[in-house]
């Protein structure tokens, strides 16, 4: 019966390869919603993960970075370096704002960092320098690009040019875009005391253990929230997660039934263009049971074949995606492709019920029909 | 030809039919329900200012919008832009983008404070409860509560600070960021904007001129510009559009392949089930154009069926999604269904190629078999 | 007047060097105006292959045929389908009628295609299959008809342009005895034989000589006369 369903499958090659395209590009569409969300909730922890802090502190009942706001109080980071086994406190300013060039606008977050400091800047510069002045900023390579502009170039930043000074790298994410220019100037900009911070990065002493120094210092600061540095990536994508989880749900709930569609109009139409066969097959005996495992046996075959090449079609849609459009980050994970097949599987069978209750209702007598 | 082949095909299998329509329908009204996810996503965005019914709109230069910015003003120029403006009514509020935490539920807000006795800056559209009288009261967003499982005369923590939740309100939410509403004193100790805001509000005179207004505020005061509400949610939908638009636009485009690969599907599937009917055309003496003219005949009939049942289906669709879940504001524009008829045209030729192409090669000969 | 059909020494051959397979060998017949012929053989022996090429629905690999006189190798597809169109008309053992279509609307389609349309197009389609005894049927699917009926209406769907020859495969094939009695009665006196029309018929029902005038046998693809002797 497996041999009969993927004669029928195969007899008609074109049909075949259209459905299974079609059963693929839905897979593709869920493999990217949820790859889009995946690449983002990198992008958006990149400067947490990358920042060679332990331990950030910022302002109570605050816990994330992304879609925040966060303020500390100069007397606040005066107090939290008091603590023993701090090796350096390093506070930086955070806030949206819009990098223009031209005609273009990207949307992104804008750090402010002091340029002596160690810490808290780009991690990673591919060309000219990181310690921005007034006036100065350092914007990703990527990003420049799609701006067309180019070291020595400025850009528009809350209608103040910005000379950039320096191209940085991992920076350039949907959404989550990073430009650092210099604290004391963004402080004004903000309309907050130059000591003040939004986010502050802390290295602790050589030896240090971080986690009871973190502890110490929640216990010696009640004003502030602090956090260890996993801890607060954690909760970003977290955060990110619980935003994209409807939607998630939404676009599958749509793929999957544009799948559903797929699947049972391409087993119908074959199921009706053998009818005479099936009903040849009933006279010769097949009973009902035995010819639905064919029809089911087909639409499993197709949907087998459109998962193998959808997921296929999905990386290389990632890879192509990304490679023109960097911060755009899709990321497919292999054990949410697998966790789809389930799903596909009993849509498959859902798109079976009809072609397999029209064969039930055959009447042998076809077979004797001129 | 007197005689509408095309259309007495499309019809004769009424099952078959069903599915087809249903497939392209479902295929378009993916389309549809994709723009006008993104559309509806915008809209909420901009929901507050859209509702804020004020002439103009006091906001730091360089960060003209309200959701994609972070405006700072002094609170002391409040009575001067009264005067300048020849404003009746003044106002002034602090926005900022939050995170609402409820046990382990974590959702971007955008924190709005304003000040309840100056009858500008509220929520448009109180739902349930009443409106702020304190400064430890919140108004929520009603899907963000449920979703929370908060209720009226519930305390919740923002910002380390507890607030009493008084009222919900509706059209306010976003599955990105939902409004949330405090007073503005409250905001400002929140945030730490010491005795500043983020923007004036301000109703005009009668017989006030706009052009006037705006010239005089941005001349007394050069880091402020006075725009008019329609041009901050623009700002707006730009900035976030910069940012969705490119995930979007490959959902979108993903989609439109399935939809060609579905009318492909059933005008390849069509074509198959006649093969030998097309051949006994030809062999009479039926010209190729003729022939291919009935496919496309068909397949334009088919999707034309297809984009009624998905207008209709993205529709329905749309209000359950909206009465489901509020979170997603799904606005289809009769714009977006004229793309969508145009685009459905273009789908129908493209997805005729195949069965045209297999129509040149029918063998004719096939009509003398038994 | 010049026959309508000839064929000059017209061969056949699929394939190529040792997988060739020759299914007509020099066929050579001329077909007058009036004329029905018939052409019989064993399975297998080319008889499609003959008619197919009759029918210009397949080009000759050698030889010349020739539709009232003018030599029609070297024409288009579009020419001959024309020429199929206008000229000839065809009746299949499997009827290969359109299932979407009704009796009616089954033969007005052939005339839609030679240029003739709306009412009169309709009218004609009816008078016909009236004639054919199957006025009341004509609003019926194929799936309705028995097999009968269903040949009648590709009888008038063949007859539908007015052809100058008909080519028939098998007609009674898939027909019953009675059935096949009644379409061979139609085919000697209602197919318009007084007027000039021309009929080849390939058939295994030895019935049909009593109709034809001449009959031609085709064995290992070569075409002879009822006699054994070679057909010109």
């Amino acid at each position: 019966m497996l041999k009969l369903a993927w004669r029928n499958l195969t007899n008609e090659p074109t049909r075949m390869a259209i459905s299974v395209t079609g059963i693929a590009l839905a897979l593709v569409l869920i493999l990217v919603i949820a790859g889009i969300f995946a690449g983002s909730e990198e992008f958006a922890v990149a400067y947490i993960k990358n920042e060679p802090a332990p331990i950030w502190l910022m302002q109570s009942g605050v816990a994330n970075m992304h879609m925040s706001s966060s303020y500390i109080a100069p007397e606040l980071i005066i107090e939290a370096e008091q603590i023993k086994g701090i090796k350096d406190i390093t506070g930086v300013l955070y806030t949206g704002g819009n990098l223009e060039s031209g005609e273009d606008s990207i949307l992104g977050y804008i750090i402010g960092v002091n340029p002596q400091a160690e810490i808290g800047g780009p991690w990673k510069l591919v060309e000219g320098r990181q310690n921005p002045q007034r006036g100065e900023i350092v914007i990703d390579a990527e990003l420049a690009k799609r701006l067309g502009v180019e070291l020595g170039d400025e850009v528009n930043l809350f209608n103040t040019a910005h000379k950039i000074i320096g191209l940085s790298r991992g920076n350039f994410g949907i959404g989550s875009s990073l430009a650092f220019i210099n604290k004391q100037a963004l402080s004004e900009w903000m309309a907050v005391p130059p000591d003040a911070s939004s986010f502050a990065l802390v290295r602790p002493d050589v030896a240090i253990d971080a986690d009871a120094l973190a502890a110490r210092m929640q216990s010696e600061l009640p004003d502030l929230n602090v956090m260890q540095q996993a801890e607060f990536a954690a909760s970003d994508i977290d955060l990110i997660r619980q935003m994209g989880v409807d939607i998630i749900r939404a676009m599958n709930l749509i793929a999957y039934i544009v799948g559903l569609l797929v699947i049972g109009l391409t087993i119908y139409t074959a199921t009706l263009e053998r009818s005479r066969e099936y009903g040849m097959l009933k006279a010769l005996g097949a009973n009902n049971s035995r010819l639905a495992v064919v029809v089911l046996s087909q639409a499993l075959i197709s949907a087998a074949l459109g998962i193998l090449f959808g997921a296929g079609l999905a990386y290389g849609v990632a890879a192509l995606i990304t490679r023109i459009s960097p911060d755009m980050l899709i990321l497919i994970d292999p054990e949410y492709v697998l966790n789809q097949i389930p799903i596909l599987t009993l849509v498959t069978g859902i798109a079976a019920l009809l072609p397999a209750s029209r064969i039930a209702n055959l009447d042998p007598m076809i077979a004797f029909k001129a | 030809m007197s005689v509408p082949l095309a259309r007495r095909n499309v019809f004769f299998q009424k099952g078959k039919l069903i599915l087809s329509v249903l497939s392209i329908g479902a295929s378009l009204a993916m389309i549809l329900l994709l723009m006008g996810f993104r559309e509806g996503l915008y809209s909420a965005l901009t929901a507050y200012v859209d509702n804020l019914d004020v002439d103009l709109i006091a906001t730091q230069s360089g960060n003209e919008g309200v959701v994609s910015a972070n405006s700072v003003l002094p609170g002391r120029i409040h009575n001067d832009l009264e005067e300048l403006a020849d404003a009746r009514e003044a106002g002034h509020i602090a926005v900022a983008g939050v995170i609402f935490t409820v046990d382990e539920d974590k959702s971007p807000i955008v924190l709005v404070g304003y000040e309840p006795d100056s009858g500008l800056g509220d929520p448009w559209n109180l739902g349930d409860g009443r409106y702020l009288e304190q400064d430890d009261e919140i108004l929520l967003d009603t899907w963000l509560a449920q979703r929370s499982g908060v209720a009226i005369g519930d305390t919740v923590e923002l910002l380390s600070r507890e607030f009493n939740v008084v009222g919900l309100t509706k059209g306010t939410a976003s599955w990105m960021a939902p409004y949330a509403f405090v007073t503005l004193p409250a905001a400002q100790e929140a945030l730490g904007l010491v005795d500043s805001v983020s923007y004036h509000l301000l109703r005009l005179n009668n017989r006030a001129n706009l052009d006037t207004a705006k010239d005089a505020i941005e001349t007394r005061f050069p880091n402020v510009r006075a725009i008019e509400p329609d041009q901050i949610a623009d700002t707006d939908r730009r900035a976030i559009a910069a940012v969705m638009d490119r995930p979007i636009n490959v959902l979108l485009f993903v989609a439109v392949i399935i939809g060609v690969a579905v009318m492909a599907l059933t005008s390849y599937t069509s074509i198959m089930d006649r093969l030998r009917e097309y051949g006994l055309l030809k062999a009479v003496g039926a010209k190729p154009l003729r022939l291919n003219v009935v496919v496309i005949q068909e397949s334009l009939l088919n999707s034309s069926l297809g984009l009624i049942t998905g207008v209709a289906l993205a529709y329905s669709s749309a209000a359950l999604i909206m009465a489901q879940w509020p979170q997603f504001n799904v606005t289809i524009l009769p714009d977006s269904v004229w793309k969508i008829a145009v685009l459905r045209l273009i789908m129908t030729l493209l997805a005729a190629i195949l069965p045209i192409r297999r129509l040149d090669r029918i063998n004719v000969l096939d009509v003398f078999k038994a | 007047m010049s026959a309508i059909l000839e064929m000059e020494s017209v061969s056949k051959t699929y394939g190529k060097g040792h997988a060739a397979v020759q299914a007509v060998d020099q066929a050579s017949m001329k077909i007058e105006p009036g004329e029905i012929v018939l052409i019989m053989g064993p399975s297998g022996s080319g008889k499609t292959t003959l008619l197919s090429m009759a029918g210009l629905l397949l080009k000759p690999t050698q030889g010349r045929l020739l539709i009232n006189g003018e030599v029609i190798n070297g024409k288009s597809q579009r020419q001959m389908a024309d020429l199929r169109l206008r000229t000839l008309g065809f009746i299949f053992q499997a009827y290969n009628l359109l299932s979407a279509l009704n009796a009616r609307e089954n033969v007005e389609i052939v005339l839609n295609m030679a240029g003739n349309g709306g009412k009169a197009a309709s009218t004609y389609a009816a008078e016909l299959l009236d004639k054919l005894g199957l006025g009341s049927r004509k609003h019926h699917l194929p799936a309705d008809l028995s097999g009968g009926e269903k040949q009648r209406v590709a009888i008038a769907r063949a007859l539908a342009n007015d052809p100058q020859l008909i080519l028939a495969d098998e007609p009674t094939g898939n027909l019953d005895s009675k059935t096949s009695e009644e379409v061979m009665e139609l085919f000697c006196h209602g197919m318009g034989r007084e007027q000039g029309r021309s009929m080849i018929i390939v058939t295994h029902n030895p019935a049909f000589e009593r109709i034809a005038d001449r009959v031609l046998w085709l064995e290992d693809g070569h075409l002879t006369n009822g006699n054994g002797r070679t057909n010109h």
